[in-house]
């Protein structure tokens, strides 16, 4: 009996020493347990109009004994619409801050200004990295957006427009002439 | 034109009968509606092609009436940079500046008169964007300043090519050259918008966008509408198109000093 306990334990120590190690960081959640980061915003959900301009703040904490230098914070938009194209850098020109270093048990605070530029439902969150010492990145929880849409333009609207115009100036164009041979003739 | 020198000696001054004379030329008689109703045609499949499009986020919208109000300003540009570039070489060609010059009014104003008559292609060619900029901003709110930022950046523009225009009129030998190198004047203002963007990112690059009319001009009006920039903050790229009209019209009146019936012939 002892020696299958003894093969076992033998066996366990030999598969967790051929398991790669960079499996089991990438088993690892990547939360702040490890470096100690984490990231959280004010708010988890807001709903507007397409075109109206809202802001959220997102708070970085480190709460590890060590100041982290470097970190750096990265604003995403996700479409929760397959026929929606979000191009991030659309809803904001500023999304990746520079953070410098979090002192320990400090905290630093970051106001995004973000755009919506189309309608339908989003998720925002914020990624935080380090420039040097990991490759760990830690995100936030969603910020769940829905943006109502609004009829801006209309193709069948514009028709009397596009055709009255030119047809408008071309009516005047062919007065203009009338009137001068009528004038031409009269002269004559 | 030689009815105009009936018309002065009277108490108007006498650019402002040959500017009269021209604008009936111009509207009444001459190509300024036809210019126009191509005109109207261009902006009308532009905008139609904006509206059209359902798949237009906010921000794309905005760049709509950014874009038509570009090629608004660009074409308004180029209709008074013809006009300006045909006064006096047109005149010369048509064998008809003998008689303009027995005006009596002094050559810096018969030259002024028609750069009056040439801006007022750019004066027509804003109204009828106006209803297209209307159109497409409305729904995004961008119409008060898609229009003021174009009409301050398109008569700076305006400004620049009618005084280029006349200054190379009144030099040119025929209408033909006159309007080559007015024409090549033009493209090569517009070359800038083409650099590769790590060029333009460069201090050379970004002060040839500075001083370049055209691309300053149409930076500007991109910030403003697209980016929702303030007049204030853009300021610094009206500075090249304000020099640049500035430099041109005095040119013009220069050489407007020099102008005599047959190119070459300063006697």
């Amino acid at each position: 009996m002892r020696g299958w306990i003894a093969g076992l334990i033998f066996l366990l120590l030999v598969i967790a020493a051929a398991t790669p190690a960079a499996a089991t960081r990438d088993l690892a959640p990547a939360s702040s347990a490890a470096s100690g980061l984490s990231v959280t915003n004010d708010q988890n959900a807001l709903s507007t109009r397409i075109g109206e301009r809202f802001s959220f703040t997102s708070t970085v904490r480190n709460d590890s004994r060590m100041d982290r230098p470097g970190v750096v914070a990265h604003l995403d938009v996700v479409t929760l619409d397959p026929d929606v194209y979000v191009d991030p850098e659309d809803w904001s020109s500023q999304r990746t801050e520079f953070l410098g270093t979090v002192p320990a048990d400090g905290l630093t605070r970051i106001d995004w200004k973000v755009q919506a530029v189309n309608s339908g439902d989003f998720v925002l969150f914020v990624s935080l990295t380090t420039l040097e010492g990991t490759d760990r990145v830690t995100t936030s929880s969603a910020l769940r957006v829905t943006i109502a849409s609004q009829q801006t333009l209309n193709a069948g609207g514009i028709l009397p427009l596009v055709l009255g115009l030119p047809a408008g100036l071309l009516a005047l164009m062919l007065g203009a002439a009338v009137h001068r041979r009528r004038r031409l003739h009269q002269v004559r | 034109m030689t009815a105009a020198s009936a018309e002065v000696g009277t108490r108007r001054p006498p650019w402002t009968v040959v500017a009269g004379r021209e604008l009936r030329d111009l509207w009444l008689g001459g190509r300024g509606l036809p210019l126009m109703v191509v005109y109207a045609l261009l902006l009308s499949v532009t905008s139609y092609l904006v509206a059209s499009n359902q798949a237009l986020n906010f921000l794309e919208q905005r760049e709509a009436v950014s874009l038509t109000l570009q090629v608004a300003v660009a074409v308004g540009g180029l209709l008074v940079l013809l006009g300006a570039a045909d006064a006096v070489s047109g005149e010369r060609e048509r064998a008809t500046l003998e008689s303009l010059l027995l005006v009596p009014a002094s050559r810096r104003q018969l030259v002024l008169g028609k750069a009056v008559a040439a801006m007022s292609l750019w004066i027509a060619a804003f109204v009828v964007a106006m209803p297209y900029l209307w159109y497409l901003g409305h729904g995004v709110g961008v119409v008060t300043s898609a229009v003021f930022s174009g009409l301050v950046v398109g008569t700076l523009l305006a400004l620049f090519l009618a005084g280029f225009g006349m200054f190379t009129s009144t030099l040119a030998g025929s209408n033909r050259l006159s309007l080559s190198v007015c024409l090549l004047g033009l493209l090569a203002l517009y070359a800038p918008t083409q650099m590769p963007s790590g060029v333009q990112n460069a201090w050379v690059g970004d002060l040839l966008l500075h001083v370049d009319p055209f691309t300053a001009g149409l930076h500007f009006l991109g910030a403003v509408i697209v980016n929702g920039h303030s007049f204030g903050a853009e300021a610094s790229w009206l500075i090249g198109p304000l020099v640049a009209a500035v430099v041109a019209v005095a040119a013009a009146l220069a050489a407007a000093g020099q102008l005599t019936l047959g190119s070459g012939d300063r006697s």
